[in-house]
């Protein structure tokens, strides 16, 4: 819904209440027209069919003025400018003087907000100016609405949003014009050829009454904390920490373990390298031992731990060496890798293998170098 | 407790960016325990094999999409399979020109773990599965055939399901494709999972199945990952959806909303009525999303009855066992203590590192308030960002005391938290046009 202009409105403070509500009058007046030409054709041949013409005459013309008589004055006014053929969709040319003349706004009427322009193309007498300027000061200075400029990256990025009265709006806070929006009240005093000297008055009377609380005033905005509240919300913070981390942690306890076969050694051995950790105890403090997956200390299933230990022994791996590498060891890389991450991030808080163009494996994070629970326990060998 | 490195860096990169962090996010949580109980809860009730469906509702800066980052968080820590995606006009619930079908591909792109939290995993986690029956009939003298005739054993309960057969086909040729090096079938597989198939000829040439997914049978391909993802050890599926005043508010066809509506209407129903397990569905939206009456959800009857809300409640005490979770704004309390825990997290979570005492926050909240007014605590993204960066040059200029950094970054400051201009416009135009 676009305007060529809009005069009558603050640039950036425009309500829903003084903006014009648009409804398909066009539609309604062409089906209205259509509902009276159907009338008059049935009282016509039912009064030419059973009465006599000169009767019949009669009664249409009756039905005829009733109809105008009813009408309203803007429709009035159209009908006549619709016959002196000057109409047009927003008035009609006055037929002596050819000037646009508008029907009255009423508050029943819908109402173009263009409405204006054409008032100021119409009346320029001086009289009107002084009235005019306080109309426009009024709208400008005092916010009937607020501007609601949504962050960037939302829903509306419309240059403009026009917020209802009802919407959540900030509290009543005066704001110094800034330097943009002086310069569209000059714009639309330019526009509607008003004195500029007397919206620098205006303005510079603004200015003065800001409140002590502006922000160019250079004085401090109050910020009212109720430190009450705040420890409050401080302990509630602290009982959500806890309820996250035992949610977090439940998981180890709660859930069906997906590799529970694996929990126990291998029982065929590939390698000596793959029997080894099996045989060795890992020392870590009890509260680790705690968080760690019931069962079984370091946790990662066994069919898993040869392409570990194969894999850390680079940082970097492009794709086909990994593919390659897993299909050695006879795992999926994938699922390989999402089991050993899903270890790893229990052990140790972090990802092992980052996927990315290429796969990089934090080796640190087995050396002990990375700051973790289980950072300087034993590492388990593999 | 000492905060990684990782989440450290993820939790202010992203913050000093203006996004919600996808990690960590718990160290920066405020208040909300209800809020958080209930959904926990309702992890819990999915991971039992149950479902859910919420909706978190709340205005502009009141941190739904915070929330629904934070429960995926937990999600994704409680060995839940997590599918994200946002509303748009073009991704949808239903629609007919593969709007219902573009949001589930999304849902897919961006399928999480734990082990993979960015999105991507849709292929882990059948990977893992896969696996795992590979593993298990091999290291019981089996082969492939009998490996193939396994998951036909183990995905059986799917078959109750819509096109349980088809997923149970796609799951083997992919199987097939690991076996004998065909990369391209196993990328037709994981395509069709996808929802990225348009047409069945292509689907049965390439992989043998008579269907695809399309915009009228996604939902229930989401029912059927979601008993998949527990057959192969997981909790359940979480599915959050952002930005639902996308439907309400930004679609021009009532019909198209109605529609909508309806598939709104079909999750309620299913997953309150148990016609679905380990599946739980997270909706975000505003205010007027859910309670216009002539755009938003409470427009169509029978979810107004459905998500109306208890008329035994309160501003203050909310029914949490109501589909419906309302977030209130931060207020400047909240907002003192969401700085003070980015403080935390800026010191690694060591105290004896906090770069600056409790009246600097002050201090800075009147900065912001001074030039962003309320909504310094109505959208707290700014004001975060602000003081991200206000830690980070303290941090790398240690000479500087913080008061003297307020003060002479007063205007750096004032630029990151100024509101956005208006974009460009005509000097002449800039009047020119509002919009309703």
């Amino acid at each position: 819904m676009q305007c060529d202009a809009l005069f009558t409105a603050d640039p950036l403070m425009v309500d829903l209440a003084s903006a014009p509500v648009f409804l398909d009058d066009s539609s309604h007046s062409f089906l209205k027209y259509i509902t009276i030409g159907a009338g008059y054709a049935a009282a016509l041949v039912i009064l030419l069919i059973f009465i006599s013409p000169a009767v019949s005459l009669f009664v249409v013309i009756c039905v005829l003025a009733m109809e105008v008589a009813v009408a309203k004055p803007a429709e009035f006014s159209a009908l006549t400018g619709r016959a002196s053929g000057k109409t047009d969709a927003s008035g009609y040319h006055h037929p002596t003087s050819g000037q646009m003349v508008r029907p009255p706004a009423t508050s029943d009427t819908p109402q173009s907000p263009c409405d204006n322009l054409v008032v100021r193309e119409t009346s320029s007498e001086p009289g009107d100016s002084q009235a005019r300027q306080q109309q426009l000061m009024q709208q400008q200075l005092v916010p009937r609405g607020t501007l609601s400029l949504p962050p960037k990256g939302s829903d509306f990025d419309d240059p403009v949003e026009v917020v209802s009265p009802a919407a959540p709006t900030l509290p009543p806070q005066r704001i110094p014009a800034a330097p943009k929006e002086v310069e569209a009240r000059k714009r639309a005093f330019r526009a509607r050829d008003l004195d500029e000297s007397e919206l620098d008055d205006q303005l510079t009377c603004h200015a003065a009454s800001e409140p002590a609380t502006s922000g160019s005033s250079g004085s401090k905005a109050v910020v009212h904390l109720d430190m009450d509240a705040v420890s409050r919300i401080m302990s509630e913070t602290r009982q959500v920490a806890n309820l996250l981390m035992a949610a977090m942690a439940d998981e180890l306890e709660d859930t069906p373990e997906i590799d529970d076969q694996d929990e126990t050694p291998l029982e065929e051995p590939e390698s000596p390298e793959q029997a080894e950790p099996q045989q060795q105890e890992v020392s870590v403090p009890s509260s680790q031992i705690e968080a760690a997956p019931a069962g079984n200390v370091d946790g990662l299933p066994a069919r898993f731990r040869s392409f570990l230990q194969a894999l850390i022994a680079k940082s970097e791996w492009d794709n086909g060496e990994m593919t390659a590498l897993a299909r050695q060891h006879g795992v999926m890389l994938s699922g390989a890798i999402e089991v050993i991450n899903e270890w790893s991030c229990e052990q140790y808080g972090e990802w092992l293998v980052e996927e990315g163009d290429t796969y990089c494996v934090r080796t640190d994070l087995l050396e002990g170098t990375v700051e973790c629970p289980l950072a300087h326990a034993n590492v388990p060998p593999f | 407790m000492p905060i990684s490195a990782r989440e450290r860096a993820a939790i202010l990169k992203s913050l000093a960016a203006g996004v919600v962090p996808s990690i960590g996010l718990h160290w920066i949580q405020v208040g909300r325990f209800d809020e958080v109980a209930a959904l926990i809860h309702d992890l819990d009730l999915v991971q039992q094999g149950g479902a859910s469906v919420r909706f978190v509702i709340g205005r502009y800066g009141s941190g739904k999409t915070f929330f629904l980052n934070l429960i995926r968080t937990v999600a994704q820590k409680r060995k839940f399979v997590v599918a994200q995606a946002d509303i748009t006009t073009e991704r949808r619930l239903q629609g007919s020109s593969g709007q219902a079908k573009a949001l589930y591909c999304e849902l897919m792109r961006n399928l999480s773990t734990q082990a993979k939290p960015d999105g991507g995993a849709l292929q882990n986690v059948i990977e893992r599965w896969v696996g795992d029956v590979d593993h298990d009939v091999r290291s019981n003298g089996g082969n492939e055939e009998v490996v193939k005739r396994k998951f036909a054993t183990e995905l059986r309960p799917l078959q109750d399901l819509v096109s349980g057969y088809d997923f149970v086909t796609v799951i083997t040729r992919y199987y097939e494709g690991y076996l004998n090096h065909d990369e391209r079938l196993q990328d037709n597989a994981v395509r069709w999972l996808r929802g990225e198939y348009t047409a069945r000829t292509d689907a049965r040439q390439d992989l043998g199945v008579r269907t695809i997914i399309d915009d009228t049978s996604y939902y229930d391909y989401l029912k059927l990952f979601a008993r998949f993802v527990r057959i192969a050890g997981y909790a359940g599926l979480l599915v959050n959806i952002d930005e639902l005043v996308v439907l309400s508010h930004r679609l021009p066809n009532t019909t198209a909303r109605n529609r909508n509506y309806e598939a709104i209407l079909r999750i309620i129903n299913d997953c309150l009525q148990g016609r679905t397990e380990g599946l739980c569905f997270l909706f975000a939206g505003t205010d007027e999303c859910l309670e216009d009456r002539r755009l938003g959800l409470y427009s169509y009857e029978a979810l107004a009855t459905r998500l109306a809300p208890n008329r035994f409640a309160t501003e203050e005490r909310q029914d949490l066992q109501s589909p419906v979770i309302r977030l209130q704004n931060l207020t400047p309390e909240d907002c003192f203590v969401l700085l003070s825990n980015i403080r935390h997290v800026h010191a690694s979570g060591n105290p004896a590192q906090y770069i600056v005492p409790d009246e600097a926050i002050v201090e800075y909240l009147k900065e912001c308030n001074e030039w962003m007014g309320s909504q310094c605590f109505q959208t707290v993204r700014r004001t975060a960002q602000g003081f991200v960066h206000f830690l980070n040059m303290l941090e790398q200029d240690s000479t500087r005391d913080w008061r003297s950094m307020l003060m002479r970054n007063a205007s750096a400051i004032r630029q990151t938290l100024e509101l956005p201009d208006a974009p460009d416009v005509n000097a002449d135009d800039e009047l020119s046009e509002f919009r309703l």
